[in-house]
């Protein structure tokens, strides 16, 4: 009894409790099923405690990692890091100033039809668009190219970008710039040091949402980049379906999980702890 | 060869604006003076933060010239006028300490550094915030008060020519605001800039400024005193909106006298351009109530209908004809000496120097 009591003292005071936990039931059963089971079962076979022929071992071992980390599966892994970092930049300098107008300058009117039109692509399936670009990119003379990835990538995540820029750049208190401007400041430098720094936030919500899946991305870089650009996403994907070697496949997905927690606590950090 | 004489720091001459079809202002033209409090009194949507945001540059006016020091700055934008402006809800900047929102305009315009500590130590000391406790501060970590100060700081740390203030007491609580009130008076004194303050609040307007203009509709109803505003209005709007006042329907029979529903109303002389039906106006304070009056030019008899009890005054209705009721206000004590109470016939009366005005109907 006593124990209990313990417990739900804990429970309550972390916030879960009687109706919160009832409503957190059905999305925490949802990832249990398609994600942290299936998770824990990459674990075991990367550890290889899910061992050759599906026997289960007692003994775990360390040899796939370490097979994952060879030097050319490493570069595959920069070559990601590096792809994904150049399309969150492109995007946040495409994303922008396209977010600032359709916020703060446009009308009502047309605020809401750039919307549509920036969202209006998602009605159509990613593979589709994708196909598209593929023609599109050929005629260009460009398919299975290194910037043929790029500029997919681009493409694909732009919104992602402009999006949480928007929602932040609306709620941006206009009397803060004419308050900047009655103080002196030019429109340049009311941007530099008031716009700007108090986006920040939108900043780093759209880089997070374009990086993360970016450096996993598969579609594009399999669609788009054919032979000639290896991602983390194709590597995966050719070790499990190709190669059928699903021990080194779940190690390396299991340092790229990794990798991204570990610069996402970095970043966040970095920029002083501010909440997403 | 001319010799100019900087008599105002502000001038504004025939301001027109609209927006869209709607006018808001119509042809609007004031002078502030140099070292003045000048307050525009309104009610809201008469146009009075456009005007402060005409001085500022903020908006642009659709016809009509904005002066600063007799320099025309009508095409001029916002940063290059330097005029200071409080907004109604400060806009202190939200990601930027109490000294770095001080020192703003003093970075931009390229000031040492040691110079910018001194600065914005010494207008903290101005506001009565002691720098040690209150410039490392962020915004949020202040009260609503604090952040009045910091703001009034931020705008006259740059020096400006003249300080806007666009109803800054509006949001703080009856203690709070009493007391900014005489510190922004005080204040003013101290710095010696010109002060432009806009407000719907005539008690503000009346106990901080030098001159008011009241505005109403787009349009400057009179510019005067508080003493002026309240005593002389020009017209019924003014003596409705500044004070209590009762109005009296009825018309002129000659220039001295006035008739109306409980009879015959001497009056000072009027000029005759209001013929027929007119209002008389006359403030509750200064109708006289007792068991019986004389000496007095007007005097009538009435019944008391109601007492309202305001705290150091008693605000009595008068009824004095079938459907005329007169409000007067009267000290406490008079009530008490002279035990007036609900349904008693008094006297009231006045003199011809009491009526504030006769106005159009």
């Amino acid at each position: 009894m006593e124990f209990l009591k313990i417990k739900m003292k804990i429970l309550s005071r972390i916030g879960l409790h009687g109706t919160s936990l009832f409503l957190l039931f059905p999305p925490l059963v949802f990832l249990a099923i398609f994600f942290y089971i299936p998770f824990i079962i990459a674990f075991l076979y990367s550890i290889g405690i899910i061992g050759r022929d599906r026997v289960i071992n007692i003994a775990p071992t360390l040899s796939y990692f370490i097979e994952a980390l060879n030097p050319l599966y490493l570069k595959v892994v920069a070559n990601s890091l590096y792809i994904a970092a150049i399309t969150t930049i492109s995007c946040l300098i495409i994303a922008y100033p396209v977010a600032y107008y359709i916020a703060l300058k446009a009308s009502y009117k047309l605020r809401n039809l750039l919307m549509i039109a920036v969202i209006l692509p998602y009605w159509i399936s990613f593979l589709l668009r994708t196909y598209a670009l593929m023609t599109i990119l050929s005629s260009l003379n460009m398919l299975f190219t290194y910037h043929a990835v790029v500029i997919g990538m681009i493409y694909d995540y732009l919104p992602f970008m402009i999006l949480p820029l928007y929602v932040n750049l609306e709620k941006l208190d206009r009397s803060l710039l004419e308050a900047s401007y009655t103080l002196g400041a030019s429109p340049t430098k009311t941007f530099l040091k008031v716009t700007l720094p108090l986006s920040l936030q939108g900043i780093i919500a759209g880089c997070i949402l374009v990086f993360v899946p970016a450096t996993g991305e598969f579609i594009v870089p399999y669609m788009l980049g054919g032979v000639s650009v290896t991602t983390i996403g194709t590597l995966t994907w050719d070790l499990f379906l190709k190669f059928h070697n699903w021990w080194r496949g779940a190690a390396l997905s299991i340092i790229y999980i990794f990798i991204i927690l570990a610069m996402l606590i970095v970043y966040v950090k970095k920029i002083g702890g501010i909440e997403i | 060869m001319v010799i100019w004489k900087l008599e105002y720091d502000v001038e504004l001459i025939n301001i027109t604006k609209k927006y869209g079809n709607t006018p808001v202002l119509s042809n609007i033209s004031l002078n502030v003076e140099s070292n003045e409090f000048f307050s525009i009194l309104g009610p809201s949507g008469s146009g009075k933060t456009t005007i402060l945001r005409i001085i500022a540059g903020l908006v642009k006016p659709d016809d009509g010239l904005v002066k600063i020091k007799g320099v025309d700055v009508t095409f001029l934008p916002p940063y290059r006028r330097r005029v200071g402006m409080i907004f109604q809800h400060l806009a202190l900047f939200p990601h930027l300490t109490v000294f770095e929102n001080i020192a703003y305009s003093l970075r931009i315009m390229k000031i040492p550094e040691n110079e910018i500590r001194r600065r914005v130590k010494e207008y903290l000391e101005i506001v009565n915030l002691p720098a040690e406790i209150y410039a490392g501060r962020r915004i949020n970590q202040l009260s609503g008060g604090q952040q009045q100060r910091v703001a009034i700081a931020r705008a006259l740390v740059m020096e400006p020519k003249v300080l806007l203030l666009d109803e800054p007491l509006g949001s703080l609580d009856f203690k709070l605001r009493q007391h900014m009130m005489l510190e922004l008076k005080r204040l003013q004194r101290t710095v010696g800039t010109t002060f432009i303050y806009v407000t719907h609040d005539q008690e503000e307007a009346l106990i901080m400024s030098d001159r008011i203009a009241v505005l109403n509709n787009g349009r400057i109803e009179q510019i005067g005193s508080p003493s002026e505003i309240y005593g002389k209005p020009k017209n019924r709007f003014v003596a409705s909106f500044i004070g209590e006042a009762n109005f009296i329907n009825g018309k002129l029979a000659g220039d001295e006298v006035f008739v109306c529903s409980f009879g015959y109303v001497k009056i000072p002389r009027v000029n005759t351009s209001l013929n027929g039906r007119a209002v008389l106006s006359i403030r509750p304070e200064r109708i006289r109530i007792g068991l019986s009056l004389e000496g007095l030019d007007n005097i009538y008899k009435g019944e008391i209908e109601e007492k309202i009890y305001t705290g150091s005054y008693v605000y009595v209705k008068v009824k004095v004809s079938e459907d005329t009721f007169l409000k007067c206000l009267v000290p406490v004590v008079d009530i008490e000496n002279l035990g007036l109470e609900e349904g008693m016939n008094v006297a009231i009366g006045w003199n011809k120097q009491d009526i504030i005005g006769i106005f159009e109907d």
